[in-house]
């Protein structure tokens, strides 16, 4: 009876565990720091814009589970789309521990209406553009003065479930408290960020704008109302490493990937070698072979950014007209629909005050600036494929040379075996450690860039060619082994104009965007300036660490429009509490 | 009930297999490179540190890390040598990719080699070497594992006669002191030790000797010595 219950019992944990198995898809990785998925939420500077300004942006990753800053994924993705579903803007952001901010500027010649901006990251994509943080803003033309697009802005499109406001409404019990509750025009103005007496210390991380308040409510979506109510709240999901979940963190820097196609059936092909390589006065290689889906990745080092990189497919063995389809991570199957809505007046006014201002400040150009702080520059940390070269020779060495095929000839030393067959040349090298003539033909490289053959160059004069490496031996990369490389340097970027191979793509890699802050005149009013002063911004600071109880907000001024203004702080603390305060203030 | 247990397991298994794992660890790892390797032949003795592959770690000089290789460094040549276990191919990689390497369980211990740059007496340039890491706190000891050819062996092997170039393990200990001095021995002794070194040290060399006993004959009384200097 007992041996029974046992067996039963058995029986019954091995199915659990089977089907928990089948369900959950298996997390094969050790380094990543938990499998929790990543919400996103954009802190911007105010909800109205005119275009020509700045509009600035402070974005908090967090963990799913703990809300704590995000330790995952290193880069996000934001993107600004019309209510047409045009993309305005599609920007790579470079997170660190969870954060990061920036500006974008509204360029003068967008129309009126209803914008979205939405932002996430590689890991979230797996979750599917639901999880996606997306943020509706109106962005009205400097000289449109119908604002019938008005009509499209939802008010309620941002709004969370609660109200924020002051004396610690939000999660935390924070108070920001100005020295003053009215100021007159050109004032300084002082912050506080207090916490209660009795409250243990709070580490947070901040964010603070100071805008001209909208007429009727306030129509801010607050960090911790979003968190409240973003779906999938379970604190139980898991995202696993899988096909399914085919879109991997990008833990360590971006991820490239696409497809091989065969161009004749429209299917994927398996297995296929990738090559990866960049424009350069070093030859750099990087390879990856795609899977069963016909899909592959590379990993993106920092050397890429701001150089012209190129995909290509080097071996095809069964001659077939294949195809490098790279996935657009900003594509979207979401469309924006904007919600039609009843025309508000008040924010009509409001708008067309706005205009009056932008307008009055670009005359001047006194509109405040975005000031980088930060940028991403590219690394010098190159994936070189060798070392030393066995031979380099510069041709400006010796007398000039029609081209390469004198060049191999009179020049180049004879491990270098240059014939021509049916007009057509070919190459081979010698193995200096073999002493033999390899039968393949090596690797051949212009410019850094991975090339299919030697007739691509052979026009080349000693005018063109800077100087020509040679590395006499097989040659092993990873699995693949090259019977010898050849790589020519030209003194004017000939690789622009050749076609590497048949199938090969050039993508122009961006750096990041850059971190840049809000610049506005942060001294008392200067008498000599004639520039005028209707900014309805007063402050924006997107990084402010608090690590006591106490905390001080540099200081600022108002400017010379008077009316009310909102400060509204986010932020989230060190132990993943979201913070979420406002206060108003009058300028007269 | 075996039956109903071979279902069972058929069901386990199927889910695992549906739920094909990735490893971005794995599909981002960074390739190593270099050339052919062709082993030295007529030779007698050791030219390898290590007899059998050993399963190991190694950083790139781009900082990144590749795991799980199977290494074993020839000290005649000062080379890494790389086992590719899928087609059997030794490649000798190259030197200056490589920052460090460790043998995971070399005799049951972790044995970490790095790569440093030196003005070797029998060399005109400084050059790149591989050095086993002895110690490494304010002063570091570093012990290039080097195997030379001292004469050589002629035999008649078949009636024909041969010639085998002898290999000899030829330690050079390295020792950095917290000066930033380093002085150079090939044989680990008291007084070979105290004769590389200036008054200042020779002084506090003996005290540390003196006090610890040490008999000054073993590697393990010199990394002992080197990781108790200040």
């Amino acid at each position: 009876m007992l041996v029974t219950m046992k067996l039963k019992l058995a029986i019954y944990l091995f199915i659990v565990s089977a089907l928990y198995n089948f369900n959950s898809e298996t997390y094969a990785h050790s380094t990543i720091k938990g499998n929790t998925g990543e919400r996103a939420f954009l802190h911007i500077d105010r909800n109205i814009y005119i275009a020509g300004e700045n509009l600035f942006f402070k974005l908090y990753l967090l963990d799913e589970n703990s809300y704590k800053l995000s330790e995952i994924s290193k880069i996000a993705y934001l993107t600004l789309r019309s209510r047409t579903n045009r993309s305005i803007a599609q920007i790579r952001l470079k997170v660190e521990n969870g954060i990061s901010y920036g500006s974008l500027f509204l360029s003068d010649t967008l129309s009126s209406g209803p914008y979205q901006l939405t932002v996430y990251t590689n890991w979230m994509r797996n979750s599917g553009e639901e999880y996606f943080f997306n943020k509706e803003i109106f962005i009205a033309n400097r000289f449109d003065k119908e604002l019938s697009a008005l009509n499209l802005f939802s008010h309620d499109a941002n709004r969370g479930n609660d109200s924020i406001k002051q004396s610690g409404a939000g999660a935390i019990s924070m108070k920001i408290i100005p020295d003053k509750t009215e100021y007159s025009k050109g004032d300084k103005i002082k912050l506080e960020i207090i916490f209660p007496e009795n409250s243990r210390e709070v580490l947070a991380n901040l964010s603070i704008s100071v805008f001209e308040d909208l007429p009727g409510d306030d129509i801010n979506l607050s960090l911790r109302s979003y968190l409240s109510t973003m779906p999938g709240n379970s604190g139980l999901r898991k995202i696993a490493y899988t096909e399914n979940g085919r879109f991997l963190p990008e833990e360590k820097g971006e991820i490239i990937s696409g497809w091989v196609i065969d161009q004749g059936s429209g299917g994927t092909v398996t297995n296929s070698c990738i090559f990866l390589s960049a424009e350069d006065s070093v030859v750099n290689l990087q390879y990856n072979f795609s899977d069963v889906n016909g899909f592959f990745r590379f990993l993106l080092k920092d050397y890429y950014y701001g150089k012209d990189i190129v995909f290509s497919i080097k071996d095809n063995p069964q001659n077939k007209k294949l195809k490098i389809l790279l996935e657009d991570k900003f594509e979207s199957n979401h469309n924006y629909k904007p919600v039609n809505n009843e025309s508000n007046l008040a924010l009509k006014d409001y708008i067309l005050k706005s205009q009056d201002i932008v307008n009055i400040q670009k005359i001047y150009d006194a509109v405040y600036k975005a000031d980088i702080k930060k940028q991403f520059k590219s690394s010098i940390i190159c994936p070189k494929l060798y070392y030393k070269p066995n031979y380099s020779i510069k041709p400006s060495d010796f007398i000039p040379l029609v081209d390469f095929v004198d060049i191999a000839r009179e020049i180049l030393p004879p491990q270098l075996r240059l014939t021509k067959q049916n007009a057509r040349y070919n190459i081979s090298m010698a193995d200096e450690n073999q002493h033999l003539y390899m039968n393949e033909e090596p690797v051949i490289f212009l410019d850094g860039v991975l090339i299919d053959n030697i007739n691509q160059i052979i026009q080349l004069g000693s005018d063109k060619i800077r100087r020509v490496d040679l590395v006499c031996t097989r040659y092993n990369y990873g699995n693949l082994v090259f019977p010898g490389i050849l790589a020519i340097y030209s003194s004017s970027k000939e690789i622009k104009n050749i076609q590497p191979f048949d199938n090969s793509i050039r993508l122009k890699l961006e750096k990041f965007h850059p971190y840049s802050v809000f610049t506005t005149r942060m001294h008392s009013r200067d008498s000599s300036s004639v520039n005028p002063d209707f900014r309805q911004l007063l402050y924006w600071n997107p990084n402010i660490d608090i690590s006591s109880n106490h905390t001080q907000v540099p200081e600022f001024y108002t400017s010379d429009h008077s009316g009310n203004y909102i400060i509204r702080v986010e932020g989230i603390s060190t132990d993943g509490i979201p913070i979420s305060v406002t206060a108003k203030i009058k300028v007269k | 009930m075996a039956r109903v247990f071979l279902y069972l397991i058929l069901i386990y298994f199927g889910a695992d297999i549906n739920g094909q794992t990735i490893n971005p660890d794995s599909i981002f790892e960074p390739r190593l490179s270099g050339e052919m390797f062709h082993i030295r032949t007529g030779v007698r003795g050791k030219q390898f540190y290590n007899d059998d592959w050993a399963a190991s770690n190694i950083k790139l000089s781009t900082g990144e890390w590749v795991f799980n290789k199977k290494l074993k460094y020839n000290g005649l040549m000062d080379e890494i040598i790389w086992l590719q276990t899928d087609s059997f191919r030794q490649i000798k990689l190259e030197k200056h990719f490589i920052d460090e390497f460790y043998f995971k369980d070399y005799s049951g211990k972790l044995v970490r080699f790095k790569r440093i740059r030196i003005k070797l007496s029998q060399l005109i340039d400084s050059s790149d070497i591989f050095v086993e890491v002895l110690a490494e706190n304010k002063a570091l000891l570093y012990v290039f594992r080097n195997i030379k050819i001292e004469g050589t062996d002629n035999v008649i092997e078949g009636g024909e006669l041969y010639s085998y170039d002898l290999l000899v393990p030829r330690p050079l200990y390295i020792l950095n002191l917290p000066d930033g001095e380093t002085v150079y021995f090939r044989k680990i002794r008291r007084r070979i030790l105290l004769n590389t070194l200036n008054d200042n040290y020779k002084t506090i060399f003996r005290d540390i000797i003196q006090h610890n006993h040490l008999i000054m004959r073993t590697e393990d009384d010199l990394t002992k010595l080197t990781n108790l200097l200040k």
